[in-house]
């Protein structure tokens, strides 16, 4: 079995939020049922299995990072029998539409196969000049890594070690496509590329929209009805932010350009009670009347 | 063929009711016995599935009846592809090439 690491491709310090953004990444792209006529796919849906199985269990991982278990240990046994395993079978009919069905006695599985065989194989033969087959990799990046941009060392199955820039803003599902990194061509044909597909973890505080960065930011009662100057993250670095006076929950700042790219990164002010008895506060609540009384939950008065 | 419960029994992450939910929308469709539904293989396989939509790849219940109708679309043409495959394979040489030929 090859590197859990690599297989979902992750740095040794991913974190569990990368491991899973990875996996599910993946599955979804690799899951059998979805590719009835690949036969690889079940191979390399039970290595991202094994591969997630081991990384996501905090114990199996420290033991495979000091070396005490290898990958080979830790296969969980395969799975199936898969959806597209009945695909042939008469059971398969309850979920086609008609009910035509399939006589038993035809074997052509891979239809792919059929039809390569037929279609590629016409006429010229040994003189066959073809493109080389492309390479697929995943690589898994952190919010901030792909926010800003980066450069990864990616190991290729074949041994190869490629410097792969990363540019700020990239997406996740992007794939970055390095042509000529792929297989060698066949009689003569251009080799193809390598398809690095990109996994961007999800951050704990920052979101993105576009190239916006929307971050909520808790503020106590006092900075929103005083207002404050508070430090707050922006994926550069911490800036100072000015909090109006009366501002409320849900308030939107705008700091301009410390978004990605050209973008903006939004704050979001959640106003937080203070934790616990606070008798002067509560008393003065008691004598308020406030200068502009309203009602929150105006909107909702009619069920 | 199994019972529900046993069914249920093969993920640690299944309750009954979802599942029960899933025949009543037709996701899965077990035979229906006297003794409650019947789960062939193929439906256990398509119970597996779904847990795979649902929980590895966070599909959403809005989402997982269009996955399986485009699902048993493709399975159902990739069947249609394989009775003509088929076909062709069984003429005669002239009337193979001439196909092939005609479709490209």
């Amino acid at each position: 079995m090859r590197d859990p690491y690599e297989i979902l491709g992750l740095k040794r310090d991913a974190d569990e939020a990368a491991i899973k953004a990875a996996y599910r990444k993946l599955a979804k792209r690799h899951h059998p049922d979805l590719h009835p006529g690949d036969k690889k796919a079940a191979e390399r849906f039970s290595e991202l299995n094994n591969a997630n199985d081991l990384l996501s269990d905090p114990e199996k991982r420290a033991r495979f990072d000091r070396g005490e278990i290898d990958a080979e240990g830790h296969e969980v046994p395969p799975r199936g029998p898969f959806y597209r395993d009945f695909q042939q079978g008469p059971e398969y009919e309850r979920y086609g539409t008609a009910h035509g069905g399939e006589s038993a006695g035809f074997t052509e599985d891979d239809i792919a196969a059929f039809l390569a065989r037929h279609f590629n194989a016409r006429g010229e033969g040994a003189n066959m000049r073809m493109p080389g087959g492309d390479l697929r990799y995943a690589l898994t990046l952190g919010f901030l890594e792909a926010a800003t941009g980066t450069s990864r060392r990616v190991m290729l199955p074949d041994g190869r070690a490629l410097d792969v820039k990363i540019p700020a803003g990239i997406e996740d599902g992007h794939i970055i496509r390095l042509k000529g990194q792929g297989r060698p061509g066949i009689g003569g044909g251009p080799p193809g590329a390598a398809l690095i597909e990109v996994t961007v973890a999800p951050h704990p505080f920052f979101r993105r929209v576009g190239d916006d960065v929307i971050v909520d930011l808790p503020v106590t009662l006092q900075e929103a009805v005083l207002g404050a100057s508070v430090s707050a993250p922006t994926i550069k670095g911490r800036v100072k932010l000015t909090i109006p006076p009366g501002s409320g929950d849900g308030t939107r700042l705008r700091l301009r350009g410390r978004g990605i790219r050209q973008g903006h990164q939004y704050v979001e002010l959640k106003v937080a009670v203070p934790p616990g008895d606070e008798p002067a506060l509560a008393d003065f609540l008691r004598g308020w009347t406030p200068a502009h009384p309203f009602n929150p939950r105006a909107g909702m008065e009619e069920p | 063929m199994m019972q529900l419960t046993a069914v249920v029994a093969l993920f640690d992450d299944l309750g009954e009711p979802e599942l029960i939910g899933w025949v009543e929308r037709g996701w899965v469709r077990p035979e229906e016995a006297a003794a409650g539904p019947l789960f062939h293989d193929v439906d256990v396989a398509r119970v597996r599935l779904i847990h795979d939509l649902r929980t590895v790849m966070r599909i959403d219940d809005e989402t997982i009846p269009v996955v399986l109708s485009l699902l048993d679309q493709v399975y159902e043409l990739r069947a249609g592809l394989r009775a003509v495959l088929r076909a062709v394979e069984a003429q005669p040489e002239p009337v193979r090439k001439a196909i092939l030929t005609a479709i490209g």
